[in-house]
């Protein structure tokens, strides 16, 4: 009886979705996810520790943004106005790998791992600061590759945020040589 | 296994893999597929979540069970945790994703303005009991699964799932027919 009226509620049986339209759709999205190296992909163990570590880059960015901003980088807009501003009115210029591994490059120096324990207070804030900074870049460039329609690169630069906010230095440094052409920077 | 998309072979997955995951989405994604959407608010969020069950299961194919079954189970309980996760989640810009999300039927989730009381007020009932509770139900109503394969989706033990899927159903009735005293 109870069991009758919880099948009632089902909005959807499986036999609706096994639809070829809906068959193609979803093998697309498989077919993507093996195009990914799967050394890019965040390990899932690893997820609380990402959430955390985000939330605390969240949380401190919005404090120091002021020192981010003034720490010699540029601000999510100002890279957005200099892309369109290399590709003419209203174009969006992709970012250059090589941009997006000095970012890489950035966001290893920056680390997480800033949380030195025997460094102090004000060291962990410029470090954490700088990883914000790193971050807020990072979001940017996928953001121009997006805008560029390069849904590849804009996938690898999630993919890779992801891993260097799970705190990961090692898989973050495998992504970044897979991914964004190693020592390919200059 | 005609390989009817050659695109997927890519070099960073060797075939035995490629194969592997092939099979997998042949066999399991209408499930899961169904599992999210049944769960979800809106197709995106459900066509976000299949991606990234399937995300968890490539990187995690040598973890995936042999047995078709077993292995439903698993990608259940990976997508148990991914819809658990969607709302600390960025949804993915993704043009693949939202095509699929088109694809799937938009009335499925969303609920009827005027419905059956009787299916309102379990629906309403479910919302109360606690979420394993709730879910517990729900993957032995919705997807049709037995106590023991229950357990295996929701990491519990057999027996402390059937005790628990007792209580559930008792306490669902309670509160779809609560006596005097639990009205007062």
């Amino acid at each position: 009886m109870t069991d009758d009226l919880l099948t009632a509620t089902m909005t959807v049986a499986d036999h609706e979705l096994d639809d070829p339209a809906v068959h193609t759709a979803a093998r697309a999205v498989i077919d993507d996810l093996a195009s990914i190296p799967r050394s890019l992909t965040p390990p899932r163990r690893q997820g609380r520790r990402a959430v955390a570590a985000a939330a605390a880059v969240v949380a401190l960015a919005a404090g120091i943004a002021g020192y981010a901003l003034t720490a010699g980088g540029s601000s999510k807009t100002e890279l957005r106005e200099t892309a369109v501003s290399a590709g003419g009115p209203g174009q969006a210029a992709p970012p250059a790998p090589a941009d997006v591994c000095r970012q890489v490059t950035a966001w290893l120096e920056a680390d997480l791992a800033a949380a030195d324990p025997a460094g102090t207070d004000q060291d962990r804030d410029v470090g954490r600061a700088r990883a914000a900074l790193a971050l807020a870049q990072l979001e940017g460039l996928r953001d121009l590759a997006l805008d560029a329609g390069d849904e590849g690169l804009a996938r690898r630069i999630e993919v890779f945020m992801a891993t260097a906010q799970s705190g990961d230095r090692l898989a973050t440094e495998a992504s970044a040589s897979e991914g964004f052409g190693g020592d390919a920077c200059a | 296994m005609a390989d009817i998309y050659p695109s997927m072979r890519h070099p960073h997955l060797p075939a035995e893999r490629h194969d592997r995951l092939v099979a997998l989405f042949e066999a399991h994604h209408v499930a899961v597929l169904g599992y999210l959407a049944r769960r979800s608010a809106t197709p995106e969020q459900a066509a976000d979540a299949f991606s990234d069950v399937f995300l968890v299961a490539w990187r995690r194919l040598d973890a995936v069970p042999a047995a078709p079954r077993d292995a439903r189970l698993w990608l259940y309980g990976v997508a148990r945790h991914t819809l658990a996760n969607a709302r600390r989640a960025h949804r993915r810009n993704d043009r693949l994703v939202a095509r699929l999300a088109a694809t799937l039927p938009r009335s499925a989730f969303v609920a009827p303005a005027v419905e059956p009381t009787a299916l309102g007020q379990v629906r309403a009932a479910l919302a109360r009991l606690p979420d394993d509770d709730a879910e517990l139900l729900r993957l032995v109503g919705w997807e049709g699964l037995g106590p023991s394969e229950a357990a295996a989706v929701l990491d519990l033990g057999p027996e402390t799932t059937r005790s628990r899927l007792h209580r559930a159903r008792a306490r669902l009735r309670s509160l779809l027919d609560p006596t005097p005293e639990e009205v007062r």
